[in-house]
């Protein structure tokens, strides 16, 4: 793989085609986990190892499975993963556990990781498919942290709030208050807000793209 | 006849489960002591939210015993719940009740704790379903609500003045709601009268309590 085809390849997952973005793949989480910044990015690295080691798992054995044993296949590996993910989380980050509770286990019905398992595990090599997981999580997790920054920010008035529970004691005074202490839009604290973000996201996705098709023609 | 291609892939379907679920065990194993001692000091934490500092000095040790059957309807319990004794240095110093009631809209959990001379520490709702930004106030997160019954005891506040304002009671309400804050007012009321009854007890009969339901 050339250079400019690896970015291509990059810019395909992570912009122009976007799973979250475009085929509103694996939304509920986005709308139900993105109160604060924290849970979001939480969720979100969770999943994108899953996906990276799912589609690795699944690479290595590819050609030794037939189509019919591939859903079977699929189900063992992934909901495997997530239950060591799950038990990990529970023993070494158990507030963060708490705190996105069930959408831990409920990665194993998110729609990125089946796409991303199907479109390329079954077919293509491990770095591929190693990399393809990096990438397609990496999108994910970009579309959960932008809302749980937004609805955070609205929802709550902070920034970087129970930071402490990823990075440790050191981030507790990371918390930024931008307005006054009791700033609250309460809409944003529920999953309906999470629409409205999630709908502004699309809306300015959309626009881009749009402007810069208008400029290349 | 099976052809080979599923012969082969039944074989690696089953050996990779044998093996996950090796893997499975094993993190399983590994794991189960710390989640559980996660699960009890997280537990522990929540109880001690409930005690201010000056009430332990040093070593703490938390009692957890059954509410007896008689108390449940009072209480508004429906299956067994614990309630707490702090200890501090081996001297009980406080006792956590736990008492259910009827909000608006799902059942409002709260803890109250008591110091051994009869008077309110704290009191905290623990979980509720109420109208958010209304019924919400009882969180001590959103107003400072439910702290007016710290201080209060049996002895100086009276049966009838435990009701809200508008009840012709001795507690503020707050705007937007009625039923939430008098549901508080209530189980807060009837958890302090079941702290009196062990307190009157005395601690060393605290387990035969225990063994009565």
């Amino acid at each position: 793989m050339n250079d400019s085809s690896f970015f291509k390849n990059n810019k395909k997952q992570l912009w122009t085609n976007n799973l979250t973005l475009i085929k509103l793949m694996g939304i509920t989480p986005v709308l139900a986990i993105t109160t604060t910044l924290c849970s979001a990015l939480a969720l979100g690295l969770a999943t994108l190892l899953i996906l990276i080691s799912s589609n690795v798992l699944i690479s290595v054995l590819r050609k030794n499975l037939t189509e019919k044993t591939q859903i079977p296949f699929t189900i063992l590996v992934v909901a495997t993963l997530v239950s060591i993910t799950d038990l990990l989380m529970q023993a070494f980050a158990y507030e963060l556990s708490s705190s996105i509770g069930i959408f831990v286990p409920l990665i194993a019905t998110n729609g990125i990781v089946w796409d991303r398992v199907r479109e390329i595990a079954y077919h293509k090599t491990v770095a591929h498919a190693a990399y393809d997981g990096l990438v397609c999580g990496t999108a994910f997790l970009i579309v959960l942290s932008v809302v749980g920054v937004s609805r955070e920010l609205l929802g709550a008035g902070t920034i970087f709030k129970n930071m402490h529970l990823i990075f440790g004691p050191a981030a507790k005074n990371w918390v930024v208050h931008p307005f006054s202490e009791n700033f609250e839009v309460l809409i944003f604290n529920f999953p309906c807000g999470a629409f409205f973000i999630l709908a502004a996201l699309l809306a300015v996705k959309n626009t881009i793209d749009l402007y810069s098709h208008e400029h290349t023609k | 006849m099976i052809s080979q291609a599923s012969q082969r892939s039944i074989v690696v379907i089953s050996v990779t489960a044998a093996l996950l679920m090796l893997v499975l065990v094993l993190v399983h194993s590994l794991t189960r002591e710390i989640i559980y001692s996660n699960t009890l000091s997280s537990k522990k934490e929540k109880l001690l939210e409930l005690i201010p500092k000056r009430y332990r000095t040093g070593d703490i040790h938390i009692e957890s015993l059954s509410v007896p059957k008689a108390h449940w309807t009072s209480l508004g319990l429906e299956n067994s719940i614990n309630y707490h004794v702090v200890n501090n240095f081996g001297i009980p110093v406080a006792v956590i009740i736990p008492a259910i009631g009827k909000g608006y809209s799902g059942n409002i959990k709260i803890l109250v704790s008591i110091d051994m001379r009869g008077s309110i520490i704290f009191v905290r709702v623990t979980s509720h379903q109420e109208t958010p930004g209304l019924g919400d106030q009882i969180e001590i997160t959103k107003s400072q609500w439910i702290s007016q019954f710290s201080g209060r005891s049996l002895s100086n506040t009276t049966e009838a003045d435990w009701g809200l304002i508008s009840d012709e009671g001795a507690f503020d309400s707050f705007t937007g709601a009625t039923i939430t804050p008098r549901t508080v007012v209530r189980q807060v009321f009837a958890a302090l009268n079941f702290g009196y009854t062990i307190l009157n007890r005395g601690h060393d009969s605290l387990k035969k309590v225990e063994g009565m339901n």
